[in-house]
């Protein structure tokens, strides 16, 4: 019923997991918790229980915002697709350098920093106007750094994945720390997942939007 | 006399507060949603403003001249779905009206500076064979 999503060897199947994520930019502070239902690589929901309760459904190019509350969703259709919301950094710590092959990334070259061994990629040629190195930092075979930079090598985002825990035959990480820069802000997300679980309970698998309600699209 | 003025004084405050009350709060509310349309129209922009790939609709410009120019006014951008988590509807619609409208007018800016610098490239060129008689 649930498909896996394959990476290399490793394969991400359906998880839930709570999560509690911190924004900081500047003077502002934002703190937002619920639970996180991944079901495939474009299937995902995000259930926001505070400060105010929201469910995310991203299927495919398709997001549903809905607002139980207020009796309001938003339809979002994006010709490309969104990546789905927070779990992200699960899939890039555990694709690794196979993410990076399969988006064209060629490995440039790695060096040992203590136990941290840090490999370095080159974007497609193609794209080497716009876009600039990834490094990745690996650590006992499981990411916990990746840093992307512009074309003229300004550091664009630094991310930083701790605290793995084992679900199923892969590790997953509980905790990833990101900053990312844009002219002299920094934007930090801190985000927590606890809880992980295998199960999907059956009110999200088999969730559909109230047919009372008044769907306002807006496309991408 | 003085007594009854008292009481008189006492029940317009008590008259006020309690009228003035929903009045007053609403008007709070309607400020806070003023000011998260405010800030969500700010992130929108800003947040365009970082991920809209300049070059690329320059180039598409350049070298793709009139029909580059409409895609530029026909693509509309994805904005970033995780700035949306644990945010209200009124953000939620102030932030991509204004993230695809911010998105939009600097695709097609680049794109018609492209498209503008490779016309006067053009016009140039041609003005340079013009004047040194390759072409009569």
């Amino acid at each position: 019923m649930l498909t896996a999503l394959v990476v290399g060897f490793v394969t991400l199947t359906a998880f839930t997991a709570d999560f509690e994520r911190h924004v900081i930019e500047g003077d502002f502070h934002e703190t937002t918790s619920g639970t996180v239902y991944y079901q495939n690589s474009s299937k995902v929901t995000v259930e926001v229980n505070d400060p105010i309760e929201q469910m995310m459904i991203v299927d495919g190019k398709v997001m549903d915002i809905y607002y139980p509350q207020e009796g309001k969703v938003f339809r979002i259709k994006s010709k490309m697709g969104s990546p789905p919301p927070l779990v992200q950094g699960i899939i890039t710590a555990i694709k690794g350098g196979d993410g990076l092959t399969e988006m064209g990334y060629t490995l440039a070259g790695n060096k040992k920093k203590e136990d941290i061994l840090y490999t370095y990629w080159e974007p497609p040629k193609k794209m080497k106007k716009f876009l600039g190195i990834i490094i990745l930092g690996m650590k006992k075979g499981r990411v916990v750094y990746t840093e992307a930079r512009t074309p003229e090598g300004e550091v664009v985002s630094k991310s930083f994945y701790q605290d793995y825990i084992k679900f199923g035959n892969i590790w997953l990480p509980s905790d990833i720390y990101s900053e990312s820069y844009r002219d002299s802000n920094i934007t930090k997300e801190h985000i927590v997942y606890k809880n992980f679980t295998p199960h999907i309970p059956k009110r999200v698998l088999n969730f559909s939007l109230p047919t009372s309600i008044h769907v306002k699209e807006i496309k991408w | 006399m003085r007594l009854k003025n008292w009481y008189g004084v006492c029940a317009i405050i008590l008259i006020v507060a309690m009228l003035g009350t929903p009045v007053l709060s609403s008007l709070v509310m309607a400020q806070e949603s003023e000011a998260i349309i405010v800030k969500a129209a700010q992130d929108g922009e800003r947040d365009a403003e970082a991920e809209v790939n300049k070059g690329i609709w320059f180039i598409a410009g350049c070298l793709g001249g009139v029909p580059g120019l409409i895609v530029s006014y026909v693509y509309t951008p994805t904005p970033p779905s995780a700035r949306l988590i644990g945010k209200s509807p009124e953000y939620v619609a102030a932030y991509s009206d204004a993230y695809i409208r911010k998105a939009k007018k600097i695709q097609t800016d680049m794109a018609l500076t492209g498209c503008g610098v490779a016309a006067a490239s053009y016009a140039a060129y041609y003005l340079f064979l013009i004047m040194f008689g390759c072409i009569i």
